[in-house]
Order: structure tokens, then C-alpha cells, then sequence
């Protein structure tokens, strides 16, 4: 642990995988993955690709689905951690949350009335303003601190938590509730087929095969907190927060830089930040969405940067959550590494000859007590976390 | 840390750079829309053009505009990150991305609108442009997007991450929001203050914790958001508001560019040009939502 080491005291995670952050570690160490078309919304694609839907959860009227999602998470975060609304009361706390769907104006019967010449009333905006997803979480837990909402596209929800671990290295919080969230809908199940990097089949991260990604849609929220108030609440740290990078590969929006170097410098600066080796990582939860280019650079990046080091790819059980992605992913690290033991990877069957390097194929034993977890995005986004085990209960 | 305002760009109803803006300052008037992004010429082939849409290339101009006004137009970017606000995105974009699945079904979703929609999107051709493999970040608070975006920028000048960031916001005047404007107004819940106009445009700003050759506009000395009553008043100086009803004594400036999401990004711009006029010693710049949220910015003078 280094000085700069930010506390997690508290998880909730909520996907396809699981309603709450136990049951998705224990559905993806059994191997149960369900991707399916969707139920909540129809397309009239031809081919009817397969989504991971948050099964059993209904939003209420007045918030948008990511919203709610994200309440859900959050709830169970600050259970976890000990925290009730009169503890935080108290306290300044901020909210950082990564989106990509929570903030966007696009509800399509919204525009389909206007479009045909009519006056539509104005409720679907209003939730869409009631919604932005750090507002509507300061809001439901009475939090006065700062408030952020993040739109770095699919790396949102890693940036999240990076940006609120350092409020807390700054002393601008006393607790910042850190995570991500998006819901799935017609407009980005379209868009994403419309650029044709969807699957028709089931995601096959890292795969020989693999041609694309399913969506998927969740939640999950870190609980950061300050050393000192960690202390005195006589509470425990279930991991830390060692490091945080960042980069752009000002390469293209929406593809990958195939030599991998925006990557490449986002995980160096975790490392240094945390002040860390290159042996100590015990496994990286890599982004893996399946679609060719950004596996191969992934990979080959890993292969380069970390040769032998086990990765996996949890899209495969969960589907890409989009801005919830980096936030889930981390919950998930932070589990993995309790419990020493990673999933393997859903999906996974043939090496591709051309990654260099392949991700584990079983629920595989961990030695050491350091994660990476990392996400690549539109806009040529990289961001990565590097994770530490935290203290035994 | 000592954070400085070293170039301002700015291109809105009231005309296109930092002269434009302090004549719009000096003399008041209303603004006209839509604001013009023909001047990107200058800095971008037209060819490049073809890939921004009309949000895209109102940051993209606004953000050359400010360093061509620090005098750092093609500077190494190394040390340089990108943070752009926005409170409602491309909206533009956005709609002309549904009138794709409207008009001609679901297999012809425009790929390039949909890319485009992302509220990154202005971020992501910056980077492109300038060369810039530093962090990139943007985010979307509605109406405290500036103020969060700028502490993110803050922050990172502080922990010594970058030395220079690329700050900026940048809203439009759509269709749609032309809409919810109206519709907003008629059921008494107007998005801003009567009689306002609905505004767009963009407004960029280069920060720098170096100590730069050039003479900077004014140092950035504080930038806090939250729920409750803002904090370190009373203010020393002049006290620039925006949004949601406050009691504060101070100047509204909205009606020179319009309400919208991306207006304290024009305070903030119009603040640094008083300072360095010697105008205003110190301005805050308060925004408020009707939540009773603020964002709360203060620049102060440059002595060295």
C-alpha cells in the first residue's frame, strides 16, 4: 500500500450476471451466462442479436432505467460499507459516476411526435433532466458534496472512480460514491449494429472467431473514503484504490490505435501512480468487448506489457455495459482478488495467433494481491485502475 | 499551485473570438443565432471539417481560438490534457440519428450519427487534431457541467498530472432544445430567466501551471460545487451569476450569449478579459441550479 492508497469500503454491483455483487461472482464462477434478443424493447433487424438484460427490475416512472440501476448499486455500496443516510448526513460526500445513456437527450417517442408535426408533452425530457446520474444519486442520499457525471463514453465508469479517488487524495471528500451505469434501449442497440461491431451470436472475447460485442446493462457503485474516517469508524478497507491512469490515442473515434500505445501509457501511470512493479499484478480484467480491433490491441498490448500475467475479459457474463462497464469491472476485480480465484473467461474457445497472448480459460487460482482492471473507448479513451487487496475481516 | 489563464477563445451569438466578446461586454446588445463556425477555416481543411458535425466544430473553433490566443498553436501537446463540458451534447446529432431509424427503420441507423451523439465526441476530435495523448475528459452536469469539468482540470494541474489542460464548453441551439425551450417557458418551468434567449456556442480556455513566457489573463484560485449555500462569501469583487434564483448582488451576462448549460463558461471567459483590463480586480462566478446545487469559480489577479 502507498500513501496515495484510496480506501474502498464498500461494493454494490447489479447485471445481468446478478442482482447484487455476490450473486454475479457466484453465477460467473459457475459459467452461467444468458445473453438472449431483447425482451424490454423490439427491433425489426433482421437478425435479432443478443443483449444481457437486467432481469426482474423495473424503474420507477419518474427516472430514467440507469438511473434506478444505479440507486440499486448504491444502496448496496453503502450497506456493505456500514453507511446509513444518518452517518452520511454528517459527512461531504461526492458523487462521480460514469454514463454514456444517462445523459443524452434521446428519447425516440420523445422526437417522433415532434417530428411529425406534433407537440409532444414534455415528461420523457423532464425524467431525462431528473436523471443525470450523479445529480439524481446526490439526490436520493442527501449527499452535499461534489457532484460529476462523467461521458468518456465506454471508459466512463473506470474514470469514475479514478476521478473520485483522487477528491479523496485531495481532501475535497470525506466519501465519494465512485461507479457507473447505463441501461440498454433501441437507440444504442441500433447504433451499435448500425457499426456493425455487434454479434449475432453469443460474445467470444479474445476468441479466434469472435465477431463482435453483445450490449449489456447494470450498474455498480465503489464506496471511497478517507483514511481517516475509514479509522475512525473502526470500519475496513475491502480494497484500495493504488493508482489511476489515463490517455487518448488521438488516433481515430471509433477505433482503436492498432499500435496500442495510448494504452500502453495508461497503464504505466496506474503503475506509477501506485507506485508499483509490473510483477506485483496478479491479473488484469481487460476490457475484451470481442470486436476485433479492440482485441487484438488489447491483447497484444498485455502480451507486450505483461507477458504471462493472467487476464480475462467478464463481458462474456455481463455484455458491454457501456459507461457501467469500467465501474462493474472493478467491483469485480476487487472480488476476484478477495477470494483469490478469477473466472474464466465466458466465451473464450480457440487462440487467435494473431493477440500473442490468450486469456484464462477456467476459474483460475491468483498469487498476489494486485489487479489491473482497464477500458478502452470512443473517442480513443484508455483509462485503467490498479486495484489492491484490502484488509481481511 | 499557481493556475493561470493564458488564452481565451470564444465564439457565440455575439461573434466569433475574445475581441468580439469584450465588445459584446462593453456594449451590450443581443445576440444573434445561429453562431457562425465558418472561422474554423483558419485552422482546419475543410476536408477535416467533413467528419465534425456543427456541435463538434463550435468546440473544435472555440478551442484553436484559445491557443492561438496564448500564442500556443502548435505547441508541443505532451503535457497537455483535454476537458470539455457540455450540458445537453449534440443534439443535433442526436435527432438526426432518430430521424434515421424514424424515416427508414432500424437496419438504417446512420453508424455516423450515432458515433457522433456521443457527448465525447468534441473531445475526441480535439485530441485528433492537436495530436494530444493526454488524459480526455468530459462531462455533462446540466447546468454545473463547467463548474465540474473545470475542478476536474483543477485537479489536475494541482497533482501535477499535466501542465497544461484545454478546458472548454460548448452547447447548441438545436431543434430540439429550441423545443424544450419553448415548451419549458410556456408551462412556467422556463430552462432560464424570462425573456432570455435560448444561446449556443462554445467557449475555450488554455490552463497552465507553467511558468509561461507569455502574460496570462488571471490565475484560476478556486473552483467548488455541492449542495447548500456556496461557500467564502461575502466576495471581495464583482460576483458574476448564472442559473437559479440567488440573492447574491452581482451581474448576470446571460443575455449577452444566451442561456444554456455551457453560459458559465462565458462568464468565466468574460471574467478573465475584465481582469486583465484591469477592470475587476477578482470575480466569482456563481451558477445555481433549482436544486439548490452551485458551482462556484474565482479568479483572481497575476502578480509574479
Amino acid at each position: 500500500m502507498t500513501a496515495r492508497a484510496v480506501p474502498v469500503s464498500g461494493l454494490g454491483c447489479i447485471s445481468a450476471a446478478g442482482p447484487d455483487l455476490e450473486a454475479c461472482m457466484a453465477s460467473m464462477f459457475r459459467g452461467e451466462r444468458a445473453p438472449a434478443p431483447p425482451v424490454r424493447f423490439s427491433s425489426s433487424h433482421p437478425v435479432r442479436y443478443p443483449v444481457f438484460e437486467v432481469p426482474d427490475f423495473a424503474e420507477p416512472p419518474e427516472l430514467l432505467r440507469t438511473a434506478a440501476l444505479l440507486l440499486r448499486a448504491a444502496g448496496e455500496a453503502l450497506a456493505d460499507a456500514g453507511l446509513d443516510r444518518d452517518q452520511l448526513a454528517g459527512l461531504r460526500v461526492g458523487a462521480c459516476i460514469g454514463t454514456t445513456v444517462g445523459s443524452a437527450m434521446n428519447n425516440e417517442a420523445f422526437c417522433r411526435e415532434f417530428r411529425t408535426g406534433g407537440r409532444p408533452a414534455m415528461a420523457p425530457m423532464d425524467r431525462i433532466l431528473r436523471s443525470n446520474p450523479a445529480a439524481a444519486l446526490a439526490r436520493a442520499w442527501g449527499l452535499t458534496g461534489p457532484c460529476q457525471t462523467i461521458v468518456n463514453a465506454c471508459s466512463s465508469g473506470t474514470d469514475a472512480v479514478g476521478l473520485g479517488a483522487s477528491w479523496i487524495e485531495a481532501g475535497l471528500c470525506d466519501l465519494v460514491l465512485a461507479g457507473g451505469a447505463d441501461e440498454l434501449g433501441r437507440i444504442t442497440y441500433n447504433g451499435f449494429i448500425s457499426m456493425r461491431i455487434a454479434a449475432p451470436g453469443p460474445c467470444l472475447p479474445f476468441d479466434r472467431d469472435r465477431e463482435g460485442l453483445n450490449l449489456g446493462e447494470g450498474a455498480a457503485v465503489l464506496v471511497l473514503e478517507a483514511p481517516e474516517l475509514l479509522r475512525r469508524r473502526r470500519a475496513r478497507a475491502r480494497a484500495f484504490v493504488l493508482g489511476y491512469g489515463s490517455s487518448c490515442d488521438a488516433y481515430h473515434n471509433t477505433a482503436p490505435s492498432p499500435d496500442g500505445a495510448g494504452l500502453e501509457r495508461a497503464i504505466l501511470e496506474a503503475l506509477a501512480a501506485g507506485g508499483l512493479d509490473r510483477a506485483q499484478v496478479a491479473f488484469v480484467n481487460a476490457h475484451g468487448t470481442s470486436t476485433p480491433d479492440n482485441d487484438r490491441v488489447e491483447a497484444q498490448v498485455l502480451a507486450r506489457m505483461l507477458p504471462g500475467v493472467p487476464f480475462l475479459s467478464t463481458k462474456g457474463y455481463t455484455g458491454h455495459t457501456l459507461g457501467a462497464a469500467g465501474a462493474i469491472e472493478a467491483a469485480f476485480t476487487v472480488a476476484s482478488l478477495e477470494r483469490g480465484l478469477i473466472p474464466g473467461c465466458a466465451g473464450f474457445r480457440s487462440a487467435d495467433p494473431e493477440l500473442g497472448a490468450e486469456p484464462v480459460r477456467e476459474n483460475t487460482a491468483l498469487r498476489g494481491a494486485v489487479a489491473l482492471s482497464q477500458s478502452l473507448a470512443f473517442g480513443g479513451n484508455n483509462a485503467v485502475l490498479a486495484l489492491g487487496l484490502g484488509e481481511r475481516p | 499551485m499557481r493556475i493561470t489563464v493564458q488564452g481565451v477563445g470564444a465564439v457565440g451569438g455575439f461573434g466569433c473570438g475574445v475581441a468580439a466578446l469584450a465588445q459584446a461586454l462593453a456594449q451590450g446588445g443581443a445576440p444573434s443565432f445561429p453562431a457562425d463556425p465558418a472561422p474554423l477555416d483558419r485552422f482546419v481543411p475543410k476536408r477535416t471539417q467533413r467528419r465534425l458535425d456543427r456541435f463538434s466544430r463550435l468546440a473544435v473553433l472555440a478551442a484553436h481560438l484559445a491557443l492561438e490566443d496564448a500564442g500556443a498553436l502548435g505547441d508541443d501537446p505532451e503535457r497537455l490534457a483535454v476537458v470539455v463540458a457540455s450540458g445537453y451534447g449534440a443534439t443535433g446529432t442526436t435527432l438526426a440519428m432518430i430521424d434515421s431509424i424514424l424515416e427508414s427503420g432500424d437496419a438504417c441507423t446512420s453508424p455516423i450519427h450515432f458515433a457522433g451523439s456521443l457527448h465525447n465526441t468534441p473531445a475526441a476530435h480535439l485530441s485528433i487534431l492537436l495530436g494530444a495523448k493526454g488524459p480526455s475528459l468530459t462531462v455533462s452536469q446540466f447546468e454545473l457541467s463547467v463548474p465540474s469539468a473545470l475542478m476536474a482540470a483543477q485537479l489536475w494541474l494541482d497533482q501535477g498530472r499535466v501542465d497544461r489542460v484545454l478546458f472548454g464548453a460548448v452547447d447548441e441551439k438545436s431543434e430540439l432544445n429550441d423545443y424544450l425551450w419553448e415548451r419549458r417557458a410556456e408551462l412556467e418551468r422556463p430552462l432560464g430567466p424570462a425573456g432570455a434567449a435560448c444561446g449556443e456556442g462554445a467557449a475555450f480556455f488554455l490552463l497552465s501551471s507553467r511558468d509561461e513566457p507569455a502574460s496570462p489573463y488571471c490565475t484560476l484560485d478556486a473552483v467548488s460545487t455541492g449542495r447548500g449555500p456556496a461557500p467564502g462569501q461575502p466576495y471581495p469583487g464583482l460576483v458574476l451569476l448564472d442559473g437559479g434564483a440567488d440573492d447574491l448582488p452581482g451581474r448576470r451576462l446571460t443575455p449577452l450569449w444566451g442561456c444554456m448549460p455551457a453560459a458559465p463558461a462565458f462568464d468565466l471567459a468574460a471574467a478573465a478579459v475584465l481582469i486583465r483590463q484591469g477592470a475587476e480586480e477578482r470575480v466569482d462566478c456563481l451558477a445555481r441550479t433549482e436544486d439548490g446545487d452551485f458551482g462556484l469559480i474565482r479568479l483572481g489577479p497575476c502578480r509574479r
